[in-house]
Parts: C-alpha cells; sequence; structure tokens
C-alpha cells in the first residue's frame, strides 16, 4: 500500500460545480489511441508492451500538460492501490485486475489521466465536475494534440482512429455524465429512460463504467457510436440527451415532492439519521443513504450537510480509500466500522 | 445411402475431409444441406474465387451441423502480416492484434463497423502530422467533414457534389 498521500490530495471535480450539479455530478471525455503498427497491448509481448509503455511514457514526460506527474507502472502497486485507482475513476476496472506491463499518469488534481495498455495502448481521461462535456473535451484535445506530435497514431484516413475494439474505431471517444437519479428510479420510470437511450445509441452503465453495478441510483450515461459524427457532435448529442434526462428527473423530483412529501421528508430524514448515527455500514448502504440525503439537498430541507461533502464521502468510503485510510487490509466487518466512523465525522465537520 | 441429417432422404452430397490425419465424411441430402445452409458456389465462384476459397464456403455452411459433424476450421486461414492475428482471433477474444489488422481484415471488419455505428466515414480529429495521410487524404477528409456539415443542413445537392468529388479523389488513389 504506497497511496495513501493521495488521499490528502483533493480531487478536482469532486467540488459541486458546473451546470446542474446536483444531478449530474461529473463529466468526463475520454479517447482510445494506438500506436501504429505496434501490436495492441493484449496481443504484444511482454517485451512489446515494455516498449509501448517507454514510448508513451517518454512522451508525458516531454509534454506541458503532464509535466511533473507520476508515472505509476502498475505492476508495483498492490491489489488494494490498484483498486484505489478504481475507486478514483482513474483506471478501469479492467484495468485494476490485467495483468502485464501497464501503467497510468496523473494529471493536475485528477482532471486529467492516462491509461497506458488498457485494452489500448493509450486512454486519454478529461474530468471536470457537473455537466461539463465541452470543457473537459477542450483540455483533452489539448492534450490528445501535444502527444500526437510525440507518437505516431494508429490512424486510417477512412475510419479514424484504429483501435483495438471496433466498437471505439473512429474518433476513439467515449463521453459519459455521471447522473444522480433518484425520482426516476423511486417512480420506476427508469428503465423506460434507459431503454430509450439505447434506442437513440446511448448506453447506461454502472458507477465504474462497464458492467458494474447501479449504486446509491448514480448512473453513467454516454455514447454508443464512435464513428460517423465528429467529437463535437457526440458531445452535443450527449449533451443534449443528458438535459432531456436532468428535466424528466427534475419533474420526477416534483411530482415526488407534490404527492408523497411526506414520505419523501421520512425517507430523506431516516437517511441522514442512519448516516449520523450509525456504528456499522455497509458501502452499499452508504451510497443508498447518501442518495436520499443528496435529495433531501435538493428539496432544501435543512440538513446540516452539503453536495460537496457527499461527493466527498461516496469517494473516501469505499473499500480500498478505508485501507488506505488506516494504512492497512481490513476485514470487510471492521471496514463497516471504521466507515461509519468517518461518516459520522464528516457530517459533523460539515456544517 | 440415406442423409446423416434426416436420415429419410437419400444422401445426395457426400463429402469427405482429412485434416491432421482425421478422415471425417458427411452424407447428406439436398435439403437437408440448403437447410444447414450449405452454399454451393456456381462453377464460375468456384473457378473466381479457386477451389479454397469454394471450399472454405463449404465448410463453414457445415460447420453448424451439430457435433458428428463437428470441424477442425478450414487450413486456409489469412493472417496479419504485421501481428500474426486470424480473424477467428478476433472473433474470440473480440480484440484485433493491431492497426494493421484493420487493413488485412478490410473485407470482413467495414460490414461491423457499419453495424455498430451506422457508418464507416470518419468525419472527426485527424493527427496532424501523418505524412502517410498525404495530401489526397486531407482533402478527402476536409471535404467530409464539409459533407457532413451540408448534410446537417439539409443542403443535399451541395452535398452531391461534394460526394462526387470525393468519390473521383478516392478513384485516383
Amino acid at each position: 500500500m504506497q497511496l495513501q498521500n493521495m488521499l490528502k490530495q483533493k480531487i478536482g471535480w469532486l467540488e459541486s460545480k458546473g451546470k446542474s450539479p446536483g444531478i449530474a455530478i461529473s463529466s468526463r471525455v475520454r479517447l482510445a489511441r494506438n500506436l501504429n503498427r505496434v501490436p495492441f497491448p493484449q496481443k504484444a509481448s511482454r517485451e512489446e508492451q515494455e516498449g509501448s509503455f517507454e514510448k508513451i511514457k517518454s512522451a508525458c514526460e516531454e509534454i506541458a500538460y503532464f509535466k511533473g506527474a507520476p508515472i505509476l507502472n502498475l505492476q508495483e502497486f498492490d491489489r488494494v492501490d490498484r483498486q484505489f485507482l478504481l475507486e478514483r475513476h482513474l483506471i478501469s476496472y479492467e484495468h485494476s485486475r490485467g495483468d502485464g506491463v501497464r501503467g497510468l499518469v496523473i494529471g493536475y488534481r485528477e482532471l486529467l489521466s492516462l491509461m497506458i495498455n488498457e485494452e489500448d495502448h493509450l486512454r486519454l481521461q478529461g474530468i471536470q465536475s457537473g455537466l461539463e462535456l465541452q470543457q473537459a473535451w477542450d483540455i483533452l484535445k489539448q492534450i490528445d494534440e501535444q502527444m500526437d506530435k510525440k507518437l505516431d497514431y494508429a490512424f486510417s484516413p477512412e475510419i479514424g482512429y484504429l483501435t483495438a475494439c471496433p466498437t471505439n474505431t473512429g474518433t476513439g471517444m467515449r463521453a459519459s455524465v455521471l447522473m444522480h437519479l433518484p425520482a426516476l428510479v423511486m417512480n420506476e420510470e427508469i428503465n423506460k429512460v434507459l431503454q430509450a437511450l439505447n434506442k437513440i445509441g446511448m448506453v447506461a452503465r454502472g458507477l465504474y463504467g462497464e458492467g458494474t453495478k447501479v449504486m446509491g441510483d448514480l448512473f453513467q450515461i454516454s455514447n454508443q457510436v464512435t464513428l460517423g459524427p465528429n467529437e463535437e457532435g457526440i458531445i452535443d448529442n450527449l449533451e443534449r440527451v443528458v438535459k432531456q434526462v436532468i428535466n424528466y428527473e427534475i419533474k420526477g423530483r416534483k411530482t415526488l415532492f407534490k404527492e408523497s412529501k411526506e414520505k419523501v421528508m421520512d425517507v430523506v430524514y431516516r437517511a441522514y439519521g442512519v448516516l449520523v448515527n450509525a456504528r456499522q455500514i455497509s458501502f452499499a448502504e452508504t451510497m443508498e443513504f447518501l442518495s436520499k440525503v443528496r435529495l433531501g439537498i435538493y428539496f432544501d430541507m435543512g440538513l446540516d450537510t452539503k453536495l460537496d461533502i457527499l461527493n466527498e464521502l461516496t469517494i473516501l468510503t469505499q473499500p480500498a480509500h478505508l485501507q488506505e485510510s488506516v494504512g492497512k487490509e481490513l476485514a470487510p466487518s471492521k471496514r463497516d466500522f471504521i466507515r461509519a466512523e468517518m461518516i459520522r465525522e464528516k457530517l459533523k465537520s460539515g456544517k | 445411402m440415406l442423409c446423416d441429417e434426416c436420415k429419410k432422404n437419400e444422401a445426395m452430397i457426400h463429402f469427405t475431409q482429412i485434416l491432421n490425419n482425421k478422415v471425417t465424411k458427411f452424407h447428406l441430402c439436398q435439403e437437408c444441406a440448403k437447410e444447414k445452409g450449405v452454399v454451393f458456389p456456381s462453377l464460375d465462384e468456384a473457378l473466381f474465387e479457386g477451389p479454397h476459397l469454394a471450399l472454405a464456403s463449404l465448410l463453414a455452411g457445415l460447420s453448424d451441423i451439430g457435433v458428428p459433424y463437428a470441424l477442425e476450421k478450414p487450413k486456409v486461414v489469412r493472417k496479419c502480416p504485421n501481428c500474426k492475428a486470424t480473424y477467428d482471433d478476433f472473433r474470440e477474444s473480440g480484440r484485433l492484434g493491431c492497426s494493421e489488422c484493420y487493413r488485412t481484415f478490410k473485407k470482413e471488419l467495414l460490414p461491423l463497423l457499419r453495424r455498430l455505428h451506422g457508418s464507416v466515414q470518419h468525419t472527426g480529429k485527424v493527427p496532424l502530422q501523418k505524412v502517410r495521410v498525404g495530401k489526397k487524404g486531407k482533402e478527402i477528409m476536409e471535404l467530409r467533414r464539409e459533407l457532413q456539415k451540408v448534410i446537417e443542413k439539409e443542403e443535399y445537392e451541395k452535398a452531391a457534389v461534394i460526394r462526387d468529388r470525393i468519390k473521383e479523389l478516392e478513384k485516383k488513389k
């Protein structure tokens, strides 16, 4: 366990800034890029993986955006550390579990990062608070251009950037917005919304991306199509769809409050009561109650906390974060105890 | 001899495969063969594609038949000259081997890309210093972007002109 120091750093995208921060928590854009003619990580031999790693690493060392940025060789980190990076949304599940020579570059305030030798040689990621896809893209575009000068990207004039999986070919761009949709879950409209998203080439995923569970009413909505429309088109389209979903959610919240105010208040205050009093609490439970408290803040129920603290708690109460904070591996029951303690403290000090 | 599949009709198609010293025989009636999607290339096709391909398509059709006919894959396999991956590797893992695979398996990948994305025309960002894209490539890229714009504005007449210009340039390659 070597990443405790990162706990002291504030994650840039956790502040509740940007447009619609109550519903759109963060906006993320990632680009998949590969080195021309070099076998993709999964196909590459160890030597080839090392070769790509070194090439990309030295490119990073030369560009202004990654100046002084830590470049981690993931093989040197244990399971808890890698889980910790996954929990901070810096690496994918696949990258945290995979083997082979692979890395992570962490940019300023974690608003920018680069996975080396994930499914593709490079996965650049930009992330911002709130609904700020354009802002995330503007920064990412510049880094991509700087990296482009140092590396020979695999590209075809017809079908664009060439990626290990054809689902990313073209722009190599996946834009996504992490959304909090408790009202649509409560009024059971969510499935309709998710189905409609699928029909228009969008997809909703769980908290940690592809193939992961939905927790705390948090959904990541992203584009599926990467070839055809250009980058701006993908972002505009997603932003338009996300705004629609935000409107559905707001409508749902209003109806909920109008039709079952007492019930909603009860749910919110109970959730808050558990969080400030519990002595043992699991992560799933934490997420469920944080979701309700978030709703309470939206309805201005006079709770003694704010969005920034709730955002921080969703990150800090994750299993690997707790273990890093005490500097050792903990059994789940012990974690539940420490988690409850941390939540009580954060909610108390956050007045 | 009765058909191995339906065990009713007379088998009309007899096929013997010897692969790694293993002999496998099939006897099928025409109906069952048709149902299993066994397509018999016409003589012209067979001549044009060469005997290997005709055989491969026959084998591909037969490989769907049940256990007794479980076939080993045909020996004629195209490999990416750069990374040695085959299309079957891609089918199994869902991942291509390298950027050259896109060239090697273009015929298979284009329909797949079209199904996935509804398009096979990149209109987005282009690497800054790509010598191999060339002047013509850049012009095509710019025209494609222009095309996208006029389509969005529903200016179809302009779009047709641009499209023809792209086709012309592509032909010259």
